[in-house]
């Protein structure tokens, strides 16, 4: 029986301390991950907990066709897509409230969350912002695949266990998105001028 | 031609800005944030279904069983019932025939 192995059967049983390994080996893994997702601190770790959380309730569906660290980054990768769907949808709701009068607190942009990103430096922070606009705005398969490559420094071969597509198809989703977010930037860029 | 070029640039330039996004650690208190949430979800699970342990549940089994197999019979008996009613007494019913009526003429 390999480590995994034993630490998934420590896990189905509910041991405590195997939690505690398994947070001690992805904690910071699957932090950086929603914070590549979602950029703000705060809702990044929310959302790190939720995902420990779901691994709790349902390890005994794990059925070890994949490495776990494979199975907890699609977990990951879904509950970051779920907070920023419910988040967008609130933010729809509130513009909605404050056009029928009823006055709700808007953010300047139509972000899903508060920009609060500490790893970025503060004379890039106008422009990563945009950049992560412009990602927000992709449709959900490349925002993904680019996000984990470009944002979470996956290589393809994971991305591609990830998603459960095939390498072609993550090469041309990424480069469709490299190619949609270099039109978004331009845009920009020629609105600024 | 040379300020399409800056521009170009500077586009380039922003995609590698996310190259430069430093790494950021998680909070010293996840990992204690998060084995309470499990804790607490545990407690949760023992105290909801606690009570209902096995001895319980085999109770609960054996009373559905029984309410059953009454169910069964008592719908089988009234079924014979209606059978033996069928018979010589409908026969009478249907065309009121019948000895003793109570039928009362002012």
């Amino acid at each position: 029986m390999t480590d995994q192995n034993k630490l998934v059967e420590r896990l189905k049983k509910g041991n405590e301390s195997a939690f505690s390994e398994l947070l001690d080996e992805f904690q910071q893994k699957v932090f950086h991950t929603c914070l590549s997702f979602v950029p703000n601190k705060e809702d990044a770790e929310d959302v790190a907990q939720e995902v420990f959380l779901e691994v709790y309730r349902s390890v005994h569906k794990f059925k070890g066709n994949s490495k776990l660290s494979t199975w907890i980054y699609k977990i990951t990768t879904n509950k970051c897509l779920e907070f920023i769907r419910k988040k967008s949808a609130k933010k729809r709701f509130a513009f909605m409230q404050s056009i029928t009068g009823n006055e709700v607190p808007l953010d300047k942009t139509n972000f899903f969350t508060e920009f609060n990103h500490p790893g970025i430096l503060l004379e890039n922070k106008e422009k990563t912002e945009t950049i992560y606009r412009a990602i927000n705005s992709l449709p959900d398969s490349q925002r993904v695949v680019f996000t984990l490559a470009k944002l979470d420094g996956k290589s393809y071969q994971e991305i591609v266990e990830i998603t459960g597509k095939s390498l072609s198809s993550v090469e041309s989703i990424m480069f469709r998105a490299k190619k949609g977010l270099q039109k978004k930037v331009e845009n920009f860029y020629k609105k600024e001028q | 031609m040379n300020t399409q070029n800056n521009k170009s640039i500077e586009e380039n330039n922003t995609l590698d800005i996310l190259d430069e996004i430093q790494e950021v650690k998680v909070s010293p208190f996840f990992k204690n944030k998060v084995l309470n949430h499990i804790r607490e979800q545990k407690e949760e699970k023992v105290t909801l279904l606690g009570w209902f342990g096995p001895q319980l549940q085999l109770a609960a089994v054996a009373l559905v069983l029984v309410m059953n197999a009454l169910t069964l019979y008592y719908s089988l008996n009234l079924q014979n019932d209606a059978q033996e009613l069928s018979g010589f007494e409908a026969f009478v019913q249907e065309y009121s025939i019948e000895s003793t009526s109570d039928i009362y003429l002012n």
